[in-house]
C-alpha cells in the first residue's frame, strides 16, 4: 500500500521548508527518536538550519520553536492529572476473561452506557453496520505491509500502522499500544473514513518492546478530548473502544 | 507574570485546569527551549566541560521539563511569588543534566556550574577538535550557500535570518507582499536543503529531492 512510508523523509523536507503542521511535527519527532537513520538526518538538518538562521548552533530555529510549542503539550497535560485518573493496564486475568467470553475478530467494548452494547459490532461481524472499525498493519523491514488479525505476530522493531473508520457522531480517535509495563499513546486524530472505507491514520507506533503479548486500543469519541479520555479509561457517554490483542515476535508459519 | 500574576490564575494552575496549563505551556515553551539549547558547563574531576543537547535531546528535555513542572506535587510547590520562569529553568537545567548523564555524555558525578557558582570562573575546555571541525564545515556550507544565491534571494536571507526581521517587515523593505516573501522564503529553504544534499551534508534524499552526483 503506497500510503505507508517507514521513514519520514517527506516530513523532513517539509520541516526544512517550515511548512509542517503541529501534528506532522509531532510525528516527525516521534519517528526521529526511534529511527537512527531519520534521527541523524534531523540532527544534521537542524544544525545547518541554526547556522543559516542565527549563525549560532545553540540557538533554536523558528521551526524548532514552533514544533516544540505543540509537541510536548499532551504529555505535560497528561502528567498534570492526579495519579488515580491516569490509565492503568488492565490485569491479564481480566483481559483474558474478556477475550474468552467474546470470540470476535476485534473485541468491542462500550465504555458507557452499557445498554448500547448490543448496537456495536466488530468489523465483519453479524451484519449490522459497525459504528467504528480499526485495522492494524505490521510494517517490518524487507517485508510487505501486512494486516494483522487478532493474536497475530509482528516482529520487534517493526512499526504498526493503522486505518480507521467511524460513523457520526464519532469524529475522533486516539490509539494506544499497551504492554504490562508501558503504554504509548498517539492522537487524537480526526476520523475521515467510515466502517468499510477506512482511511489511514497519519501515525505509526514502533514496536520497541520485547517479545510477548501486547494490545492495541483505539478509542473513538465525538471530540478529541473525549477520545483521549476514553483511551485513558475514563467513562464517556457514547465513546467506543476497540481492542486488538497482538503478539510481538516472529510470525510462525 | 503567569501563573503567579493573579490569585485566580494561580488557583486554576494549582488545580490543574487544562486551559491555564496550556496557556502557561505556550507562554514559556520558547524560553525553555532556548535555555535548553545553550551550552551547559559542568565540572567533572579537575576539568570543566561545556556540553549541549542535540536537537532530539532538546525535544526530550523540553517535554520532560514541562511533565515534571505540571505534576500535581510540583504545581503545589510553586509559591506564586517568585517568577515562574526561574522555577521552570531550574527544572530545565536539572532535566538537561539528567539526560546528559543518562546518555553518558557527562559523568554521573559531574556538577553543573550553575549549581556551584564558585566554579564559574574555572577554565573551560572549549569545543573538542571534532566539534570544531564540524562547526567549521557547517559554517563553510552556509557561506557557500549564501554566496551562490541571486541578489534578491540573498537580500531576503539577510533580512529574515541575519537581521531577524519578521516576514511583514522584510516584505516592506523589499517592496513585496507578505505572501511573496513567504513563497520566496520557502523556495530559499528548499534550495538550502538541496545544497546540503548536493554537498553531502545530508546523505538521505528527502521526500522528492534527488541527491546530485
Amino acid at each position: 500500500m503506497s500510503w505507508f512510508d517507514p521513514h519520514v523523509d517527506g516530513l523532513l523536507a517539509r520541516w526544512a521548508e517550515g511548512t509542517l503542521s503541529p501534528r506532522q511535527s509531532a510525528r516527525l519527532l516521534r519517528h526521529a527518536h526511534a529511527c537512527e537513520r531519520c534521527g541523524a538526518s534531523y540532527e544534521r538538518l537542524v544544525r545547518a538550519s541554526r547556522l543559516l538562521e542565527h549563525a549560532d548552533p545553540h540557538v533554536p530555529t523558528g521551526t524548532e520553536l514552533a514544533a516544540l510549542a505543540d509537541t510536548g503539550l499532551a504529555a505535560a497535560l497528561a502528567a498534570a492529572e492526579p495519579e488515580a485518573s491516569r490509565i492503568r493496564w488492565p490485569s491479564l486475568s481480566l483481559a483474558g476473561g474478556m477475550l474468552a467470553a467474546v470470540s470476535l475478530a476485534v473485541l468491542v467494548v462500550l465504555v458507557q452506557p452499557r445498554e448500547e452494547l448490543d448496537s456495536l459490532q466488530a468489523r465483519g461481524g453479524s451484519g449490522r453496520p459497525a459504528r467504528a472499525a480499526l485495522r492494524v498493519f505490521c510494517a517490518a523491514k524487507q517485508r510487505p505491509l501486512r494486516e494483522l488479525e487478532p493474536s497475530q505476530a509482528c516482529p520487534p522493531g517493526a512499526q504498526l500502522a493503522f486505518a480507521v473508520g467511524a460513523d457520526a457522531p464519532l469524529s475522533h480517535v486516539a490509539v494506544g499500544l499497551y504492554t504490562r509495563r508501558l503504554q504509548s499513546i498517539e492522537g487524537p486524530f480526526s476520523v475521515t473514513g467510515r466502517p468499510g472505507a477506512e482511511q489511514p491514520l497519519e501515525t505509526t507506533l514502533p514496536l520497541q518492546v520485547p517479545a510477548g503479548e501486547v494490545e492495541v486500543l483505539a478509542a473513538f469519541a465525538d471530540s478529541p478530548r473525549e477520545a483521549l479520555a476514553a483511551l485513558r479509561g475514563e467513562t464517556h457517554q457514547g465513546a467506543v473502544v476497540l481492542r486488538l490483542p497482538l503478539r510481538v515476535g516472529e510470525e510462525t508459519p | 507574570m503567569l501563573p503567579g500574576d493573579d490569585r485566580s490564575v494561580l488557583q486554576a494552575f494549582r488545580e490543574g485546569e487544562r486551559a491555564t496549563l496550556t496557556r502557561v505551556y505556550r507562554t514559556y515553551s520558547p524560553q525553555v527551549a532556548r535555555y535548553l539549547a545553550r551550552r551547559f558547563s559542568v565540572r567533572s574531576g579537575s576539568s570543566v566541560h561545556s556540553v549541549s543537547l542535540g536537537a532530539l535531546d532538546l525535544d526530550a528535555a523540553h517535554q520532560e521539563t514541562f511533565v515534571r513542572a505540571f505534576r500535581p506535587a510540583m504545581r503545589q510547590a510553586y509559591d506564586g511569588v517568585r517568577p515562574y520562569l526561574g522555577f521552570l529553568l531550574t527544572l530545565a537545567r536539572s532535566t538537561a543534566v539528567d539526560l546528559l548523564r543518562a546518555s553518558g555524555r557527562i559523568a554521573r558525578e559531574a556538577v553543573p556550574l550553575d549549581d556551584a557558582p564558585e566554579l564559574a570562573h574555572a577554565p573551560t575546555e572549549e569545543h573538542g577538535p571534532e566539534e570544531q571541525a564540524l562547526r567549521a564545515e557547517v559554517r563553510t556550507l552556509v557561506r557557500q550557500f549564501l554566496e551562490g544565491l541571486p541578489e534578491e534571494a540573498r537580500a531576503l536571507a539577510q533580512l529574515r535570518f541575519m537581521e531577524g526581521l519578521s516576514q511583514e517587515a522584510a516584505a516592506a523593505r523589499l517592496q513585496l507582499t507578505r505572501g511573496e516573501v513567504r513563497v520566496r522564503e520557502r523556495h530559499l529553504r528548499t534550495r538550502f536543503t538541496e545544497h546540503l544534499l548536493a554537498r553531502g551534508w545530508l546523505d538521505v534524499p528527502l521526500g522528492g529531492m534527488e541527491k546530485l552526483p
